[in-house]
């Protein structure tokens, strides 16, 4: 079963015209052909087991059989070290590291912290938490400079007001 | 003669980096499939029950998302996760997406919103999320991306598992497949940016998180002083400052995430050229704290960083070489008689072959039908090593002659072909 929901995905050929469809397929098999053309040698080496004199000169004559050995044997090698070098690794990684937990879970940000981080009063840094529509601003500085808002804009709470009412109620 | 072994082992370089580069990612991916993958029959809509559920919270920043954020709210609100909520971030759109918002708050009692009068950037806005968060994890998405069902599920397994895992990136699928870009795009992200993630997990840190699709722990955040404003990519940024303090970033293939891509070639050039910048930024800002002893385990992401950045430079000097010696004679040692190198091309071109397939294979497990993009996916050597090298070439000047402190804006991204989506 699909985990991808195919309706999700947007794969509508009819938002293109013909020619544009035509044009990528096209521009793709071309992408294919210029791929072959890198594959001329091995299509050389092929022609070459089939008797063919241009393989031959491709081959023989101009080293082409000398330069695959050699191409071989470095990539053979190069994949091999790749290969074991980044086994080992993962292997002393995950020998060294798994289940190795020397950070503890610490605690929540505090809302002091939190409010210091950022520059904003513990009231207002309350009320962003309860509202559900703000708007802020930022001051020259790049300090935030909050104006809560209720669902709608027109039951505008100012800030100073929040602000002065959590004042009030800490007094008392 | 010296200058002719120092040419020849730069021509060298160029051919045989990126045939090593795909053994190394193609050996990591393996090892991660039978190690992670192959093992664990589950598949991404059935997840395993948690030991504890804690709250999260959803930041959504988005700028003139009007076609897509309703959408992308929805998939949040459709969550098979017990407490949530989600806080969607508008940055001085100019398009409907601050009325759209509006009008999901009267709908929707879990839907919080945060208008910006003027252009913050993402980061800012994932900033004021952070703040304006009830709950200790936060998952951040991009305001056209649609997060699967179950993700939340296998996003929180890390942080609920391990007390170090500062972050979790998800598997993002490209959605719009209607153009050659698109198709080639969705070869992309199996053959590379999976392959590479996969590996990058294997040998220990990892790039980058995806910014489209990634949860973090707020205290592992606050840690690392949240998302930096004047990054041009804020994900690369705050990942590498979170793995320089220890935290582990995860990356988890279930939690799959459905995203738009461009599909003009401005719109993925202004996008590579972007995440190109942004990596040569933050080793910019970094490279000193990379070097130290208890940062080693970076070392490797940051090599591979440096590396390809000179391999970028390397092919360009060489197709240039190429092209004046078609026109004009060239001394000795700087003569390029082809860029077609023989027996090495083909393994080159058997080698793409041979990732593509790999890749293909390792990611059907997520999408059953992937094999059909096979034929699209010839094009990726061209859209990747050459579009990623001219990316950089171009980038690190921009980056080195960056002011610090300048913000990051955002700029309106191309969607791709669709037909209208409404909220």
């Amino acid at each position: 079963m699909a985990a991808v929901d195919p309706k999700i995905c947007i794969d509508a050929p009819d938002l293109l015209t013909a020619k544009e469809r035509a044009r990528d397929t096209l521009m793709t098999a071309g992408m294919w052909g210029a791929y072959l053309y890198l594959w001329v040698p091995l299509i050389s080496l092929a022609a070459w087991l089939l008797g063919f004199q241009f393989a031959y000169d491709v081959m023989v004559r101009t080293g082409g059989a000398r330069d695959l050995v050699h191409v071989l044997k470095m990539f053979g090698v190069s994949i091999a070290l790749i290969f074991l070098v980044v086994t080992v690794w993962s292997y002393s990684n995950r020998a060294r590291y798994r289940g190795n937990n020397r950070r503890h879970a610490g605690p929540a940000v505090p809302d002091e912290s939190l409010a210091e981080y950022f520059g904003v009063e513990g009231c207002v840094l309350a009320a962003l938490r309860t509202m559900r529509r703000v708007e802020i601003d930022f001051a020259l500085d790049g300090r935030p400079q909050f104006f809560a808002l209720g669902a709608r804009p027109e039951r505008a709470i100012a800030r100073e007001e929040r602000c002065a009412d959590a004042d009030e109620q800490q007094a008392v | 003669m010296t200058l002719d072994r120092i040419v020849n082992a730069l021509f060298d370089f160029t051919f045989y980096y990126p045939l090593m580069m795909s053994y190394v990612w193609v050996t990591g991916a393996v090892y991660y499939f039978f190690y992670r993958e192959h093992a664990d029959h589950r598949r991404p809509d059935e997840p395993l029950p948690l030991a504890s559920e804690p709250p999260v919270s959803f930041l959504v920043p988005c700028h003139n998302e009007g076609a897509n954020v309703g959408e992308t709210i929805r998939s949040l609100l459709d969550q098979d996760y017990p407490s949530f909520e989600v806080i969607a971030i508008n940055d001085a759109s100019t398009d409907d997406t601050g009325s759209r918002l509006d009008a999901l708050l009267e709908r929707e009692p879990r839907l919080r919103v945060i208008h910006f009068p003027r252009n913050q950037g993402k980061a800012m806005g994932l900033r004021m999320g952070a703040v304006a968060a009830r709950n200790e994890i936060l998952i951040c998405l991009d305001g056209d991306a649609l997060l699967d069902k179950y993700a939340t599920r296998w996003l929180v397994r890390h942080f609920v598992d391990g007390a170090r895992v500062g972050a979790v990136t998800g598997n993002p699928r490209v959605r719009n497949r209607t153009t050659l870009l698109g198709k080639i795009q969705v070869g992309e992200f199996s053959s590379i940016i999976g392959l590479i993630k996969r590996a990058q997990r294997i040998y220990g840190r990892i790039f980058t998180v995806s910014g489209v699709v990634a949860a973090f722990r707020k205290s592992a955040l606050h840690d690392v002083g949240y998302w930096n404003t004047d990054m041009v990519t804020e994900d690369i940024d705050v990942s590498w400052r979170l793995q320089l303090k220890h935290w582990d970033i995860r990356y988890e293939p279930n939690a799959l995430c459905f995203i738009l891509m461009p599909e003009t070639f401005k719109g993925l050039w202004r996008q590579r050229l972007r995440w190109a910048q942004g990596g040569v930024e933050v080793f910019r800002r970094y490279w000193r704290q990379l070097l130290q002893w208890r940062s080693r385990r970076m070392w490797v992401v940051g090599l591979e960083l440096i590396v390809s950045t000179f391999w970028a430079y390397t092919i360009g000097a060489v197709f240039v070489l190429w092209a004046l010696g078609l026109v004009m004679p060239m001394p000795a040692p700087f003569v390029v008689p082809t860029i077609l190198p023989g027996w090495t091309g083909v393994i080159l071109g058997g080698t793409c072959l041979i990732q593509f397939a790999i890749s293909l294979a390792i990611d059907s497990r997520y999408e059953p039908a992937l094999g059909r993009y096979y034929y699209w996916m010839i094009w990726y050597p061209m859209i990747y090593w050459m579009i990623h090298s001219a990316a950089t070439i171009v980038s690190v000047p921009r980056a080195l002659a960056k002011k610090r402190g300048q913000r990051a804006v955002w700029v309106s991204p191309d969607r791709g072909v669709r037909p209208g989506v409404g909220a």
